[in-house]
């Protein structure tokens, strides 16, 4: 048995067998005939159609409920915020509420995400809501108000992300995936308590820099939270950074074979981001992608299972490196690339193709200070080391030419850091 | 077929001129353009029968009816209440955040979800255009499909006069009525003539109507004519319309909520809230009956 269900249209369509069956929110227990020529009419252009494999009736029910409590919990919030609502509208809608939140207690953490994204604008008003709410709607508001200044603080680190940051990706569509991933809430949370120490940063952030949203994110991110929300391609065209925070697997037998193959394969979309981001043409990139996997699925033995992009990552970059020391070679008839492409490959457990190299202590220590560059900071350092042009760089990384002088410096000047002035 | 502003030629189903940029373009409604040749055929048929019947002067009435029909859609209150909601603040604050929940969700790949109407709607709009489309009936009242729910929108025509393309009947109902053989292969065999634009409804709906009409009819007879709710949806009997494009609470006219089937859902509160804001944007609707 298949069930279609939306929230919003408060309607799921079952098909049993051969026969279509549907069920409308407001009258759960009756079943109508149905049939594909329903579909547009039913669901109209929601979004929120979820797809469910069931096994009985009260299965979609259930679903059903709780989709459309969500809908209902969050509209009736609005009515009781809002302030044109009339009076006697806000007590009903307020003892709605009340109902819904009781009986379904998922419904105030689906309103708590998605009041959790903005600050309440200037036509809520509160105090009216607060004025007619009692029980657990009441506690809702409460605690929404308390929570203002933290959700505001939040609002604003995230528009002050570097656009950068996201790759192309919709920045709105990562925002939006974030809030009912829960990782708004939680950032609201660690700004309210102030606790764990990387937080702190929330609170000045105009301070922020991209390494360390990308890190914070990427702890939110790669934590359990990320196993409620179903898998979704929103992050796959995101930076190198952004994309280990790609759902990892346990460290398990279970994991190896097929089933971490197609894990893996799962990121190519992201190895070829990453392989036109260093600079290839699109049809290169296809066969450093494929060449690879290959490479992958050849040393399946040493996977663990764990970390998948940075594992995959690993090793793209060391084909690539090689891509690039055979072009350039060619190019400058003979003469060898610098020591220093071979740093795109940090430290892995897949073994290094030239051995000798990996094991002269200064290489190693560049290698180790570029891997600890903000990714794009590193990929235009290595890219300008491997003799592109500042045109080329900025053709291949679609940023500003006033970007990668920027970015160069930043990645010359930390590297001094890391290394030393004697480096 | 040429571009209206550059003429150079474009495809049916293109929404913007790719040479010139000329926006607008609706492919439901330039698809049916291109069957006014056969849907005039087929009006003339039906008026020769009807002369024949002795009912040509009901049925030239029955189309002037016609040219003053709505396009409705039928939805939850709750729905109807996120539209009415409108421009409203808090609306785009958070209705837009929740619903990104699912941003991408599609029918699961290897399964036979909306196989029919998938094939259909591309058939009918071109897989680019079909996820444009939004489905509403056409009638002589502010009395909807309530099957689907007890509000009814009544779209302002002026609002989609320009983008509405109407169909025969329930377009899936259609084709399956014919036949499941076209489906099987992949294919989808439109016949030409069962689909018009807006101005020209009154042609496809004395075509399609003319030989059920009797002596004697009324207005209100010509309204449960063109629409006719069968016990099942499927046994429902309506010219279906096609609209191209976005809707928002200024596309409509108003909204009409049907009273016994709207008392029996449990929220009062957003149907308290649902009337009142419709009151205030001079948005609800009286039944016509």
């Amino acid at each position: 048995m298949k069930a279609a269900l939306s929230g919003r249209a408060a309607a799921a369509l079952v098909i049993d067998g051969d026969a279509w069956y549907r069920i409308d929110g407001d009258r759960l227990e009756e079943l109508k005939p149905s049939g594909p020529h329903e579909w547009p009419y039913v669901f109209g252009l929601c979004q929120d159609v979820q797809y469910l494999d069931v096994v009985s009736y009260t299965e979609v029910r259930a679903a059903l409920a709780a989709a459309v409590d969500q809908e209902h919990a969050l509209s009736l919030a609005l009515i009781c915020l809002d302030t044109e609502t009339r009076s006697e509208t806000r007590q009903l809608a307020a003892d709605d509420l009340e109902k819904i939140l009781t009986r379904t207690p998922d419904a105030i953490e689906f309103l708590w995400k998605v009041f959790s994204s903005k600050p309440l604008p200037s036509t809520a008003s509160l105090e009216r809501a607060l004025g007619v709410t009692r029980g657990a709607v009441q506690g809702f508001f409460d605690r929404l108000g308390d929570h203002q200044e933290a959700i505001a603080v939040v609002r604003r680190a995230w528009e002050l992300l570097p656009e950068e940051i996201f790759s192309g990706v919709n920045a709105d569509e990562v925002f939006s995936f974030a809030v009912h991933a829960g990782i708004c809430t939680d950032f609201v949370g660690a700004v309210r308590h102030s606790h764990p120490a990387q937080i702190a940063d929330v609170e000045i952030p105009g301070q922020w820099r991209s390494s360390d949203i990308r890190r914070i994110l990427s702890e939110w991110l790669a934590s359990t939270r990320w196993n409620v929300v179903p898998e979704t391609p929103i992050l796959r065209g995101l930076s190198p950074d952004e994309t280990t925070v790609y759902p990892t697997t346990r460290a398990n037998e279970a994991v190896r074979g097929t089933e971490a193959l197609e894990n893996l394969y799962g990121y190519y979309p992201g190895v070829l981001v990453l392989l036109r981001r260093l600079g290839f043409s699109p049809d290169e990139a296809e066969d450093l992608a494929q060449e690879s996997f290959v490479r992958v699925f050849t040393h399946m033995k040493d996977y663990r299972g764990d970390a998948q992009w940075a594992y995959l990552e690993k090793t793209v970059r060391r084909v690539a490196a090689n891509a690039i020391r055979a072009k350039s070679a060619a190019r400058r008839h003979g003469e060898t690339v610098s020591d220093e492409v071979l740093a795109t490959v940090p430290d892995s457990n897949v073994p290094l193709p030239d051995a000798s190299l990996a094991q002269t202590d200064v290489v190693n220590r560049v290698r180790e200070a570029i891997a600890q560059l903000d990714p794009i900071d590193q990929t235009v350092l290595l890219l300008r080391l491997n003799g592109r042009s500042y045109d080329e760089i900025v053709e291949a990384l679609g940023i500003s030419m006033s970007a990668v002088k920027s970015r160069l410096n930043t990645a010359r000047r930390r590297l001094k850091e890391l290394l030393g002035e004697d480096h | 077929m040429p571009c209206e502003r550059c003429t150079i030629e474009i495809s049916v189903v293109a929404m913007q001129c790719p040479h010139c940029g000329s926006p607008g373009l609706y492919p439901n409604v330039v698809r049916a353009k291109l069957e006014l040749v056969e849907l005039q055929q087929r009006y003339e048929n039906a008026l020769t029968l009807a002369h024949a019947a002795g009912l040509d002067v009901l049925a030239r009435q029955f189309g002037e009816t016609v040219g003053g029909s709505y396009a409705v859609m039928c939805v939850k209150a709750n729905e109807a209440h996120r539209l009415v909601f409108g421009d409203n603040e808090l609306r785009s604050t958070y209705y837009a955040t929740a619903d990104t929940r699912f941003p991408r969700a599609q029918p699961p790949t290897g399964t036979d979800w909306n196989a029919i109407r998938e094939l259909v709607d591309g058939a009918l709009f071109g897989e680019a255009v079909k996820q444009h489309i939004r489905f509403a009936a056409l009638a002589l009242t502010f009395d909807g499909l309530t099957a689907y729910g007890p509000c009814t929108l009544v779209c302002e025509t002026s609002m989609v006069e320009h983008r509405a393309s109407l169909f025969e009947r329930n377009s899936c109902q259609f084709f399956i009525d014919r036949g499941g053989i076209a489906f099987a292969t992949g294919t989808v065999e439109i016949p030409k003539g069962f689909r018009s634009t807006w101005f020209d409804r009154s042609k496809l709906c004395v075509a399609k109507l003319a030989g059920r009409l009797e002596s004697g009819m009324t207005e209100t007879n010509f309204a449960d004519l063109l629409m006719m709710r069968g016990a099942t949806t499927a046994d429902d009997e309506y010219v279906e319309v096609h609209i191209c494009g976005p809707f928002s609470l200024r596309s409509l006219k108003g909204v009409a909520i049907d009273e016994s089937a709207a008392t029996a859902f449990e929220f009062g509160g957003i149907l308290a809230d649902l009337r009142d804001r419709l009151k205030k944007h001079a948005l609800l609707l009286e039944k016509i009956v």
